[in-house]
């Protein structure tokens, strides 16, 4: 009898290629999620430094941080329900408070932040309408603005723990620089969005020669950090990487968030800001690019992890 | 066996030695939980030149054989193991799951209460082993409950109870695992490949503890899909939330000196 040929992919290692562990299921909904809620927390955090180190000239920062934040939040509880198995049940996610679970805290964190924001932007929306009329004192007003700057900055960074603390070897493997990673851009994108709402409604809120405002201080860096974390975080990787470095992923990574996301920003508001002229445009070009930039980011790091729980190499890399 | 008050904790040992492939532990269970037939992408699957139709664990299968053919020198054997749910002692889908649908039971395994579950699937990534998984139809996440039912009438979860060579046994914890071991020892002492799986050398590393459902095998782990040294995913929160915070802070410092500078 002849031996029958065993097919190819039954190598000496795995189980004729199929994953060793599931993968998730988030789609649009969680990236969609990850993204605004990472402009919600970041622009929040931004207003809260512009109400507890600024003085009066920053007001206008702080609340377009604020009302951006404020906006942003809006689609992400919509997100979450529309993501679940049976969103009916969403309310089950407030019976238990396990700080195993980072989608426990989260959710927490995410229902504190709502309603410290919710009295934020009211103190803004009345302020605008009836004056100080109902306005609280000033300490008291600072103290909410900066709890909610904490409560923001907890949603801009725990995505990222939520992401390490699994099986999937593309998330898991560098816990310490993911979450910075993830951090570092929702600030990026919380500054790009107030940017937008800022040169967008007001063309004359800086002037140009007067040198960088805080508001881009705060951007560059934190858009050179997401840059410095995203090169960082690859290489770490190693062989594990493939995800988020290989194929069509891999340029989204390279031209989307680096080039498009950090270099052609930088750039832009290199050259435009020696210009009066040109300085609003060129600040809200590069707002936008950075904001897709950061779009593409949340793609190729949900996604990329779906691809490394389906490769039963990765997995077996970490797990030997 | 009867419910006392101090309760055992109570576990599976899979020999996958003695297993024939026979496939009557996955009929039992999807009759017994009265599980769907599985998904199957079109057309019929079957891996390799086996007799493998369910191909993984998941929402529909709770019990699953694996045949992996090995090239002999003449001809192709076969290796068969049952796998199943590994019911660690520090599990990844119950520190994931944020709604307390996930529970240890007074057996020591874990059950997830299909009334509680709202279908999040964090728990289906955070598991180490790849057990759980959402439904198709009902969007909850299911896997093996060790037949909690059962236990709780007194009666042996319906794949051991109908395991005809002996491959699937269920048993206190403690017990099945000095049989593993002894199994183990004789295997190696006869000459042949053994491993035991499930301890805080193989499977039950790393955070995890020793799993209530353990393996003889008689190849290395990997080639039945199972990882030699997983994590417990929950050990990742402490270094991602330290960094982060550490992040958090940097952003505190870089704020105050920006607006100080342009004030």
């Amino acid at each position: 009898m002849t031996k029958p040929a065993l097919p190819d992919h039954c190598g000496p290692d795995g189980y004729y290629g199929q994953p060793a562990i599931h993968g998730p299921h988030w789609n649009w909904l969680v990236i969609g999620y990850f993204f605004a809620g990472g402009i919600s927390g970041g622009a929040a955090a931004v207003s809260a430094a512009a109400s507890v180190f600024g003085d009066s000239r920053e007001a206008r920062l702080r609340d377009h941080g604020t009302l951006i934040a404020f906006i942003a939040l809006l689609p992400c509880p919509i997100f979450l329900i529309l993501d679940l198995g049976r969103p009916a049940r969403f309310l089950n996610m407030l019976r238990a408070f396990r700080p195993s679970s980072p989608m426990s805290m989260g959710t927490w964190g995410l229902s504190v932040f709502s309603g410290l924001e919710a009295v934020c932007t009211a103190l803004i929306v009345l302020r605008w309408r009836f004056g100080e009329r109902f306005s609280p004192p000033r300490p008291v007003e600072q103290s909410l603005f900066a709890l909610n700057g904490v409560a923001g900055l907890f949603l801009a960074g725990y995505t990222g723990t939520l992401l390490a603390a699994t099986a999937v070897p593309l998330w898991s493997r560098r816990p310490w620089l993911l979450g910075p990673l993830f951090l570092s851009s929702a600030i990026s994108s919380g500054c790009a969005a107030t940017s937008i709402a800022l040169h967008a409604g007001n063309s004359d809120s800086h002037e140009a020669g007067a040198g960088p405002d805080a508001l881009t201080v705060i951007d560059t860096t934190s858009s050179i950090a997401k840059a410095a974390l995203l090169a960082g975080w690859t290489t770490a990787l190693g062989d594990v990487a493939g995800p988020v470095v290989s194929g069509q992923r891999g340029r989204i990574v390279r031209e989307g968030c680096v080039l498009i996301g950090v270099v052609a920003p930088l750039a832009i508001e290199a050259v435009s800001s020696r210009s009066t002229r040109w300085q609003r445009a060129g600040r809200i070009a590069a707002a936008t690019l950075s904001l897709a930039g950061t779009l593409a980011l949340r793609y190729a790091v949900v996604s990329g992890g779906a691809a490394s729980a389906a490769d039963p190499r990765a997995t077996f890399s970490v797990t030997r | 066996m009867s419910i006392a008050n101090e309760q055992a904790i109570m576990g599976f040992l899979t020999d996958a030695t003695i297993c024939i492939g026979c496939k009557a532990c996955e009929v039992a269970c999807k009759q017994w939980n009265q599980l769907p037939a599985d998904e199957q992408q079109a057309p019929f699957t079957l891996t390799g030149f086996s007799y493998d139709n369910t191909v993984d664990l998941g929402a529909e299968t709770w019990r699953h054989v694996a045949f992996i053919e090995q090239e002999r020198q003449s001809d192709v054997a076969w290796l068969m193991v049952s796998d199943v749910c590994k019911h660690c002692t520090h599990a990844g889908c119950l520190d994931a799951c944020p709604t307390g649908a996930i529970m240890r039971t007074e057996f020591g395994t874990v059950v997830i209460q299909d009334n509680v579950c709202n279908g999040c699937g964090y728990c289906v990534p955070a598991c180490p082993f790849g057990v759980p998984q959402l439904g198709r139809d009902d969007g909850g996440s299911h896997k093996c409950t060790l037949c909690y039912d059962r236990l709780r009438g007194g009666l042996v979860p319906a794949c051991a109870n109908t395991c005809p060579t002996g491959s699937i046994r269920f048993g206190e914890v403690d017990e099945l695992k000095q049989a593993g071991l002894r199994r183990v020892a004789e295997l190696r002492a006869a000459g042949e490949e053994a491993y035991f799986y499930g301890d805080d050398r193989l499977g039950g590393t790393n955070g995890i503890g020793d799993l209530h459902a353990m393996f003889v095998l008689n190849a290395p782990p990997e080639r039945f899909n199972l990882p030699s040294r997983p994590h417990l995913p929950r050990r990742n929160i402490r270094p991602a939330a330290l960094a982060t915070s550490a992040a958090a802070l940097g952003f505190a410092l870089l704020a105050a000196c920006a607006f100080k500078r342009t004030a």
